[in-house]
Formats: C-alpha cells, structure tokens, sequence
C-alpha cells in the first residue's frame, strides 16, 4: 500500500477539459465511431484524415457556428504564424475540397473522424475536446443532397444503437428572407435572439409568430400559410416540401420541425437540423447546408454536412441501456508460445497467455477479458475470477 | 416528471404564484425547511433549490429541464439556453452610479461590481478604460471608503443608493427574471414543457396589438 498523501493521478495534472479513455471506455468510443463510418462508406463517403490544427487565417475563413473566441490559437514556431487548433472539421474539409480534390469530378462524399477543441467562454466545460465523425457532401445542391443527408443522419443514429431519437429540422431561408435588407447589426442581433427564443427581443411581428411555430408537419403548413406574403413565402413552402419528401423516404418517425431555428445562422444557406435523444442535454448530431462555405476558399460549389458529437451519443446509448457484447477474449494458462495462443490469434480471437492458473483469473478480471482456458481441452474453459 | 431549477430568496417569492398557475404547490415551494429539493409527484414537478447564479449551469448540463434566473446572471455568464419567457418578475435595473455631488475622476475610474463582465464590457463599449474590481457584495461601501470610484450594481427601488448617499449615473441593462430551456428538453418533452411555459406566460400586455398572427399556430 501507498503512504503518498496524493493520489497518483494528481500529480501529472491535465489541462481543464482533457481526458483520457481508459481501455473499455475507449472500445466503446472506437467501435461507435467504426459503425457510423462504416454506415457513411456504405453510402460513398471516403474517409479522410485531417491535421489537428491548422493556420487560424486558414482554417477560421471557414468558421462555422463558432465564435471567434471559441478557438484556441498559438504561435507555430516554425512559421511565426499565429495557428489555431480545429474548432470544427468542415472547414478543413472544405480546403481539402478547394485545394488537392479541386481536379475531380463532383459530387465529393467524404467522412471523417476526429477531435475538435473548442474554448468555452460561458460556463463550466471552459475547454473541451469533442470527438466527432462527421460527413461532407459537396456538389449537390438543395433538396436532394439535405435529403441523402437526413437519410444518413437517421441511419448513422441507428446504427449507433439508438432506437429513439428526435430529428428538427429548421431552415435559415426563411429567417434571411425575412431579415434581408435590414442592417447587419440587427440582422446579428434578431438572429441571435431567436435562436435563444427569446421573444422580447425579437420586435417584428412576423418574426415572433416563428417562435411558436415548432412541432410536426402542422406548424409548417402553418408557417407557409402565414408567410404567404413575405419574402420568405418560398423558403417556407421549401422547407415544407423537404419535410415531406423525408417523410417519403421513411423518416416520419423521428422528424420535427422549428420554423423559429436558426442556430448557426450566420453560416447555414438553407436546411439546419439537429438530432436529439433522451439522456443527452443537447444535440447529439447537428448538420445542414452552408453553400457559401467553398466559395470562401475559392471553389464555390453548394455543399451541406453533419456531424456527430460522440460523447452525447454514447450518454444517449447509456440513458437507453444499449451495450453491445465485446468481442471472446481469452487469456490460456500457459507459457508465452502456448499452441493455443497462436491458433486463436489465427482465429481471429484476441488471446494472452499466462503461467499461473491463479495469476490469469486475476488478470483476466483486471482487464476485461471474457474467459480463462486451463488445460489443453478447448471446451474447459472458466470465467474470469 | 419536469425538473425546474429555482433561485433561492426574492425571486423564489415573486414566481411561486406564477407556478402554483402551472401546477406546483406554493405552499411546498415556499416552506421554510432546508429541504434543497421540493417535489410535487402529483402535478409530475420537481424543483431544485439553487444560488441563483447555478441555475442556468444545473439547465445546461440537463440536470433541469427548466430554470428561473434574472438576466443578469446570463449576462454575466453567458449560455446558449433558449429563453422562451420573460416572467415579468424580479425586475430592476443594473446601473452605474457614484458618490453625490463627487464628479468622475479624471483618467481610469475604479468600478467596483459583482459583474465584472458586464461592466467591463459596458464601458469598453463606451470608449472608457475601467479598472474593474470584483466585489462578492456590499458593493455601495466600495466608493464610500475609497475602494473605488463607481459601482455597477442591481438597484429596483434606490432607496439602497440613497441611503449610502450614493446616485444614479447611468443604466446599464434593463433586468427582469426570464424562463431558461435546456435545449434537449424542449424538443425532446414539448409535450410538458409547452404547456408548462404557456401557463406561466403573463397575461399579453395591451401595448403590442399590432400582431394579430404573433402566437397563432403553436406548433402540434
């Protein structure tokens, strides 16, 4: 037994926000992100691997939903330029689309998986890691390209073993059809306002009524009806008629509506949805389309995404109760180059040997291992002390 | 069940009848016991206890589905909650003030407060460098034994100010208690959450007739 005054793990601090997966957390991290990826390569989407920071004049051209202050920066000493960790991964993908993809032919389906670092000014959580899987899709425009999208959000949340989850679905047309022509401060700040739903500060009339207009298919139809005589009467019907092709497509099961959404409304052209679960305290996977996103890195193209936040998923998963059975491993009692161990490897079964039949039930429990096999018949096998 | 986090003394006072009109229990609310959590399992309501400044973090992080808190603590610390509802209650006024008849010092005021961010930012807006100190409370002593020049502070009546000799110099926002979401709740339960709020939304003012459409449609 220790005598520290100290536990251990006090002395190596890490900075607020990070941490570390130990081993059952991690599989549980890794096999998530391998069924949502695999799910997104069933639909065409290659992966690709992205730096974790980049240039910040690079990579904050393409700052979506995030404030400027939401970024952790540094001076890379190489260069003396000031670089900023990825706060987000879209605008990377963006580059790579503008830059080394720039030669082949549309539409660009990529994937990809990683950990975004965000500064959080507000309350707790001040810097956090995100570890996201996400989807670009690049070259199709309108209805078509959010409808694969929604699509795939609903199958990646399948596939991710939640069987109840919440899909709302906004749309930023109908907000900058309706605040055009206004100064951009106001812009900024009526936007803003509704996206916190907060009422007093929203002085137009029409503007307000979108506050109330969330739920099902009912609070569309009633949107298109109210803004009939708008600027926004067509963004409105869109939004409507996309609402109901996804209903088509067999989505009206998890499908709301928020004619009043408009998080991240300086950076979404038109369709914004976001999924929610019970269990998590906000999204567990946001997306939409922002197709003035490439033409900011000088290949302008429409384009929409999604990405999941995998540490709300895997809260969603738990708050349902999913777990999903780990895969035999087996630790035999016996010397290092035990037969055994190498026939199970070839197996494909994950094998260790240890000397001492007391010494590998201790072992075994210690590290998640499912069974102990002691003698040389296969069928004798004990489970873990 | 709907959890909702309340802040603890005045404000607690002012929206029990606002609640009991959605169902909780005032006199359960109001009790004088320590208890930190009042339940009502017949109306399905729970509701925490909390300093107000906790409030809008228990919403954030889920622990509530709802919240009460004065915009001042979302100013000061600020979230990304919905507020769907201004409650008409709490209201008061965050404003700048200083001794009577003593004028601002030449250069950089010393402004004591205990919302630093806030009255940075106010007079960051305004062109003039402060130095902020971040007082816990008693703030009116602060320029009456040199601590500092001004204060930023909450005042509803004035009769505080007054009393320390102290006056107004300048409003800073507007204060008033409003309704927080979390944001999964609200889409995820609108079922009660949409109910809940439209019970406890004050009777429409006569000032704004000019939107007959404005809460036409609630969603389904």
């Amino acid at each position: 037994m220790s005598d520290e005054a100290l536990p251990r793990s006090l002395e190596h601090p890490l900075p607020s926000g990070m941490r570390d997966l130990l081993p059952e957390e991690a599989a549980e991290r890794r096999s998530l992100s391998r069924r949502v990826l695999d799910v997104a390569a069933l639909h065409g989407y290659a992966l690709v691997t992205l730096p974790a920071f980049e240039f910040s004049e690079v990579l904050e051209r393409g700052l979506g939903t995030l404030a400027p202050a939401d970024v952790l920066r540094f001076i890379e000493p190489e260069s003396g330029e000031v670089a900023a960790f990825r706060p987000d991964m879209t605008p990377q993908i963006a580059r790579v689309v503008a830059t080394r993809l720039r030669d082949r032919p549309p539409p660009v389906r990529l994937a990809y998986e990683g950990t975004v670092l965000r500064r959080r000014s507000g309350r707790a959580r001040k810097h956090r890691q995100i570890p996201q899987v996400g989807v670009e899709l690049a070259g199709v425009a309108g209805p078509e390209g959010d409808l694969e999208l929604l699509g795939l959000a609903a199958a990646t949340l399948r596939a991710a073993g939640l069987a109840r989850f919440t899909i709302d679905l906004g749309g930023a047309g109908v907000v900058r059809a309706l605040l055009a022509g206004r100064p951009e401060a106001e812009q900024r700040a009526l936007s803003e306002a509704l996206a916190r739903k907060d009422e007093t500060e929203v002085d137009d009339p029409t503007l307000r009524a979108l506050l109330a207009l969330h739920g099902g298919r009912d609070a569309l139809v009633e949107g298109a009806r109210l803004l009939a005589r708008t600027p926004a009467a067509g963004a409105a019907s869109a939004l409507l008629s996309l609402f109901d092709a996804a209903v088509a497509r067999g989505l009206g099961d998890c499908l709301q509506a928020d004619l009043g959404e408009v998080r991240g409304f300086a950076y979404y052209t038109g369709a914004i949805f976001h999924a929610y679960a019970p269990g998590t305290s906000d999204a567990a996977l946001s997306g939409g389309r922002y197709d003035e996103l490439l033409s900011r890195f000088g290949a302008p193209m429409p384009a929409a995404g999604l990405a999941l936040d995998l540490d709300r998923v895997l809260e969603a998963r738990r708050a349902a109760g999913v777990s999903e059975p780990g895969p035999r491993r087996l630790v035999v009692v016996g010397p290092a180059d035990d037969p055994r161990v190498a026939a199970l490897r070839a197996q494909g079964v994950c094998a260790v040997a240890v000397s001492g039949r007391a010494e590998a039930r201790v072992y075994a429990r210690a590290w998640g291992f499912t069974e102990v096999q002691d003698r040389l018949d296969p069928d004798a096998t004990l489970q873990p002390a | 069940m709907l959890t909702i986090a309340l802040p603890k003394g005045r404000v607690l006072r002012a929206v029990a009848p606002l609640l009991a009109r959605a169902g909780a229990d005032a006199q359960v609310l109001l009790a004088d016991d320590r208890s930190l959590v009042r339940e009502m399992p017949q109306a399905g309501l729970r509701f925490l206890l909390l300093k107000p400044d906790d409030v809008p973090t228990y919403v954030d992080y889920g622990a509530a589905d709802l919240g009460v808190c004065g915009r001042d603590v979302l100013l000061e610390r600020p979230t990304d909650l919905y507020q769907p509802l201004d409650l008409g209650i709490g209201r008061c006024r965050m404003i700048v003030a200083g001794v009577v008849g003593r004028a601002a010092p030449v250069g950089v005021p010393r402004v004591a407060t205990k919302y630093p961010r806030c009255a940075a930012d106010y007079f960051a807006r305004r062109g003039v460098q402060a130095e902020i100190v971040h007082v816990q409370g008693s703030v009116e002593l602060a320029p009456l034994v040199g601590l500092s020049d001004l204060i930023v502070d909450l005042v509803e009546t004035g009769a505080t100010l007054a009393q320390n000799g102290l006056e107004e110099r300048e409003e800073v926002a507007r204060i008033s208690s409003v309704l927080v979401a979390n944001r999964a709740a609200y889409k995820l339960r609108q079922d009660r959450v949409g109910p809940f709020i439209e019970a406890l939304r004050p009777p429409r003012p006569p000032e704004s007739p000019g939107d007959p459409g404005a809460r036409a449609g609630a969603g389904a």
